[in-house]
């Protein structure tokens, strides 16, 4: 069955003056998925998130949000989307619950107790009469979530949504994110550098380095390509990997850009890539098996692209 | 546009900095007064706690309530660029060309009470405390009043297009005495030797505020939209101001997008 595309972007670029925030980055979101946007510091993930919701023009590239690819499309469009980009903004002198109700009748929101329901929502009830700029951040944290739900919106566009809470309220967020996307079917695309965090609540991945989208892919597929795997360090990687090929006939391993080896697939006989190193006078410094996960998976995206970068 | 200026009525009604400059210069006009008052009592020949001279200093102070609508276009403003709220705005699908003429008309809006307050206040706490002159001052402030309108929304509306095009109130702030002060100054003094710029001169808004005049036959001071000729020019300054600033707002906004 054909999903509904929610986000498609063609070569969509952003540049400031010769700098490249994001090259040509063409992504697709899906009706009723969890995007998950992975990336180092300055890799363009908030600088895609702003693109959609408004704040930054594109230098070039187009994009459809919500079925709409024109200037005034895109203000519709906006309407049914609620998001928080970079930290929080609200009226430091006006309390929760006003800079809540402030936006409610911005949004044309009816009903005054869905300011009442945002804030037992995101778990600020008690503090709803603190001004904003008395909150601590994790507070200021879930007054943006609040915000960004009200209304109930049809896409969420949160870049790093749980800065700042602590480990119960990660949990409370997290399953409320859940709860919306299951039961009400609202997609989301979610920046985050915390990736265990974004492995327990995303269906799709996007990787970006260095302002590009380096691969998408579904959590499905991560899964599958989640497997064991032979992690060595030694003193003398080029002998250690010349042996490998000419002694073990392996070549189903990866050299890191950390310098570790990683020696994929079915491995029968531990002892032998030991044995490979000490019996050839090449010093063993690390030998474990690893499982790949969204942080290793990650590394390895990065660390693709970092010796593709050194290879050229 | 509707609900954007009803949720912005919502938070000015919650700002501290409105009720404060407006009661201040409600006080202001109220000391003032009171003070006429006060040494009118006490010394007989004090010739000043007169409803003339009170409300003299409305029609030759109009200068000081062109700073005053400045001063309210940044409090109703209300920090947006440097709180990073604006940005909601637009990820809740409205444009800036919405959200600056919705602040605009608003902030005219509250002007308009604030200023019928303050003005309300200057001429009740004058009648009620002052000697009645009875020389037509009244409706000599309320001409001028009238006059100096345009020129005051062109005041706001030059704030609210610096503060939109330099992205920063600090900038527009100074910016503004650039535009209202510092352009309108040299060129003022440059007209009086050359004659194109003095005439120029004549229609900038800054300087016919404080254009002011000796009548050599009566010997009184009269600004210049007391005369039918002032008072036309004076209007048009100020809608002419307006409309120029406008289009450069509306451009430069748009240049933005």
């Amino acid at each position: 069955m054909k999903k509904e595309i929610v986000i498609r972007t063609h070569k969509l670029t952003k540049s400031y003056g010769n700098t490249i925030a994001l090259q040509n980055a063409d992504i697709t979101i899906c009706k009723g998925e969890i995007y998950g946007l992975v990336g180092n510091n300055g890799a363009g993930k908030t600088t895609f998130l702003k693109m959609l919701a408004g704040e930054i023009v594109p230098t070039s590239g187009e994009f459809t949000l919500l079925g709409e690819n024109t200037q005034k499309g895109y203000l519709k469009a906006r309407k049914r989307m609620g998001a928080i980009i970079e930290n929080p903004a609200f009226f430091p002198g006006m309390s929760a619950k006003q800079n809540l109700e402030y936006y409610r009748i911005q949004r044309g929101i009816p009903g005054k107790e869905v300011v009442e329901q945002t804030l037992e929502c995101v778990g600020l009830t008690e503090a709803k009469n603190k001004k904003f700029k008395n909150m601590s951040l994790g507070m200021k944290q879930r007054l943006g979530l609040g915000l960004a739900l009200m209304g109930e919106p049809e896409l969420l566009v949160l870049d790093e949504p749980i800065n700042g809470l602590d480990p119960s309220g990660i949990i409370e967020i997290r399953n409320l994110l859940l709860k919306l996307n299951q039961e009400k079917g609202v997609t989301m695309i979610i920046s985050s550098h915390i990736l265990a965090e974004l492995s327990n609540i995303a269906t799709q991945y996007g990787f970006l380095s260095k302002g590009k989208v380096v691969e998408q892919i579904s959590a499905e597929e991560l899964k599958e390509k989640s497997r064991d795997y032979l992690e060595i360090r030694v003193t003398d990687i080029e002998k250690y990997v010349s042996l490998l090929e000419s002694k073990m006939e392996c070549k189903n391993y990866k050299v890191m850009a950390d310098g570790s080896i990683h020696i994929l697939g079915k491995i029968d006989k531990l002892t032998e890539y030991s044995a490979l190193a000490v019996n050839h006078e090449i010093g063993l410094l690390f030998f474990g098996m690893k499982e790949v996960n969204l942080e290793n998976y990650y590394m390895e995206i990065i660390g693709e692209t970092v010796e593709a970068e050194g290879d050229k | 546009m509707m609900n954007y200026m009803k949720s912005e009525l919502y938070r000015i009604q919650r700002s501290k900095g409105v009720y404060i400059l407006i009661g201040s210069c409600i006080m202001l006009m109220i000391a003032m007064n009171v003070m006429l008052w006060a040494f009118g009592n006490f010394d007989e020949n004090f010739r000043y706690a007169t409803t003339k001279f009170s409300f003299s200093m409305l029609t030759t102070g109009m200068q000081c309530v062109f700073f005053v609508t400045l001063m309210i276009s940044g409090v109703i403003f209300g920090d947006e660029f440097k709180y990073r709220t604006f940005s909601n705005a637009t990820a809740f699908g409205y444009s800036k060309m919405t959200v600056f003429f919705s602040k605009w008309l608003l902030t005219l809006f509250v002007s308009a009470i604030g200023l019928v307050l303050v003005v309300g206040t200057l001429i009740g706490s004058g009648l009620l405390l002052l000697e009645h002159s009875n020389v037509g001052e009244l409706e000599s402030a309320l001409k001028s009043l009238v006059a100096c309108i345009p020129i005051f929304i062109c005041g706001v509306t030059g704030a609210y297009v610096l503060i939109f095009l330099l992205k920063s109130e600090t900038a527009a702030i100074w910016a503004w005495f650039g535009v209202f002060m510092g352009v309108t100054m040299p060129i003022s003094l440059l007209g009086m030797k050359f004659k194109f710029l003095e005439q120029l001169s004549k229609w900038l808004v800054f300087d016919i505020l404080g254009d002011i005049t000796l009548d050599e036959v009566t010997g009184s001071w009269y600004m210049i939209w007391e005369t039918a000729e002032g008072f036309t020019r004076t209007i048009l300054a100020g809608v002419l101001g307006t409309i120029v600033l406008l289009v450069i707002g509306i451009l430069g906004i748009r240049k933005q997008k």
